[in-house]
């Protein structure tokens, strides 16, 4: 028993060591994204939730472009402008084309009430759609005053429509709209290198084991002592057959790596996964 | 006779082997090869992405000093310093070979930093004239450099990100194999150092 003690001392300083990082560093970890509305603020009734939520859903539809609410409960120290872009990176907000591009077209709509800061994070393709300077009149002159009042469900109201607003008056960047089930023709892709290398170890096996079969009988007209030399031929066939039987075990286990890869992140839902940010946006105070 | 058939079954053993590990090696070191492309095509995006953003802030400053000098008039040094840094940060041009090169990035950094800086100290001119600082059109381009403050930052962290997983992937036992067999086509790349203050935009209260 003695001899496992430095094993679990070791075990435990391993932990500290990796862990010690989140620890010392706290900071916002962005919650799962469970609705178009996040509310772990609490400053709106399910209602209200549920309201801006398929009112964001109708936006969506129409101009292809998806945008988000959270209010945090707090900030917990961080700049809001690390919150809203990680919470929207983590949220990987856009949507997907029909050949499972990334759109880019994602917007985040931060109030974050403990701070009084709100921010309107914008993705890498919306672009001249939606500037820094239009995100920064919607929350200095449409959310910010509404904020004050504390009139939470007007103020995400004003901030939604003020942003679909000015994305709807770009038509040039409005995105092609994702479609339901129509992400196939990706697993294809996959497909044609696995039988490729399966059929060059079909052939390298064949090979081998087509030498051992000629040389079998020649070691058979030998004679002498075949008994021994009989084990000899056999592991090369054997090799040959097992061989071949784990190749095309290993051609199948890629096959299905490959095929999940470009499902894997588009799983959650039909219009998040596909976006990217780079700190576009505004933020202000109220 | 029997030794000599031993042998030659060994070998002959030993020769399958062989010539089943070079389609194999061959393989791995193709799709090795094909990993770092990859990784180097999106250091040379986000290097791409980066000098998008320095040029949005560079293209920022003739307006912003044009506008500053309607209202502030006692500022000719702090608008000059402006220009100055802004045509010296706008002659350092990097090509995708330079960001192997830590003395070339070290230069460009520096420029674009003291752009930074003298933007800074023009954003902090305001005070003095509250004109200049009830001129809408003075807001909206403060709006629009802080936009871009942040996006460089974002920037930044995106192309760092992108030469950390580069480099580490070059500087795998697998991964430097390849590129000395291939005649070493890739080389190390530099990252972006954080300068101190350069971590937030520069933020002026209203």
């Amino acid at each position: 028993m003695i001899s496992f003690r430095p094993w679990l001392l070791a075990i435990a300083a391993a932990l500290v060591v990796l862990f010690a990082p989140l620890v010392a560093r706290a900071g916002h970890t962005a919650p799962p994204m469970t609705s178009n509305v996040v509310d772990a603020a609490g400053k709106l009734t399910a209602g209200e939730r549920s309201y801006l939520s398929a009112k964001i859903e109708k936006h969506r539809r129409a101009t292809g472009f998806v945008v988000a609410v959270y209010l945090p409960a707090s900030l917990e120290g961080d700049p809001v402008e690390d919150v809203a872009y990680q919470t929207a990176r983590a949220w990987r907000l856009g949507s997907k084309d029909k050949d499972g591009k990334d759109q880019d077209n994602g917007v985040l709509l931060l109030i974050a009430p403990a701070e009084r800061k709100i921010r309107i994070e914008t993705g890498k393709g919306v672009g001249g759609a939606l500037t820094d300077l239009q995100t920064n009149v919607i929350l200095h002159d449409r959310v910010g005053p509404l904020l004050k009042e504390d009139r939470f469900r007007e103020a995400v109201d004003a901030g939604v429509d003020g942003i679909y607003a000015a994305l709807a008056k770009d038509p040039a960047a409005a995105p092609v709209k994702s479609k339901k089930g129509v992400r196939g023709g990706g697993p294809s892709f996959g497909v044609a290198p696995i039988i490729v290398i399966g059929v060059v170890f079909l052939l390298f096996f064949g090979f081998i084991s087509l030498i051992g079969r000629l040389r079998g009988p020649r070691r058979g007209h030998d004679g002498r002592d075949s008994g021994g030399y009989g084990g000899g031929g056999g592991p090369i066939i054997f090799f040959g057959g097992g061989g071949f039987g784990g190749g095309g075990g290993g051609g199948g286990g890629g096959g299905g790596d490959d095929g999940g890869g470009p499902f894997g992140g588009g799983s959650s839902g039909d219009y998040s996964g596909g976006g990217d940010f780079g700190g576009g946006g505004s933020s202000d105070d109220y | 006779m029997i030794d000599l058939l031993r042998k030659f079954r060994a070998f002959t053993f030993l020769a399958a082997l062989f010539t089943l590990s070079v389609p194999a090696s061959t393989l791995v070191g193709c799709q090795k090869y094909d990993e770092l492309v990859e990784r180097d095509a999106t250091v040379d995006q986000k290097w791409a992405d980066l000098q998008a953003q320095y040029q949005r802030r560079s293209d920022l400053v003739p307006n912003l000093v044009a506008t500053v000098k309607g209202s502030a008039t006692h500022e000719e040094q702090t608008l000059k310093s402006v220009s100055d840094a802004r045509a010296n940060a706008t002659s350092i041009k990097l090509t995708s070979e330079d960001l192997s090169d830590p003395e070339k990035m070290k230069a460009f950094q520096k420029a674009q930093d003291e752009l930074k800086g003298s933007l800074s100290r023009l954003m902090m001119v305001q005070e003095k004239y509250p004109d200049l600082k009830a001129n809408q059109g003075f807001r909206d381009l403060q709006v629009q450099l802080e936009g871009t403050e942040n996006r460089l930052l974002r920037s930044r962290e995106q192309f760092n990100e992108a030469v950390k997983l580069y480099n580490a992937e070059l500087g795998k036992i697998s991964g430097s194999v390849v590129n000395k067999a291939t005649g070493k086509p890739f080389k190390k790349r530099e990252y972006f150092q954080a300068t101190a203050g350069s971590e937030a935009a520069p933020k002026v209260a209203f």
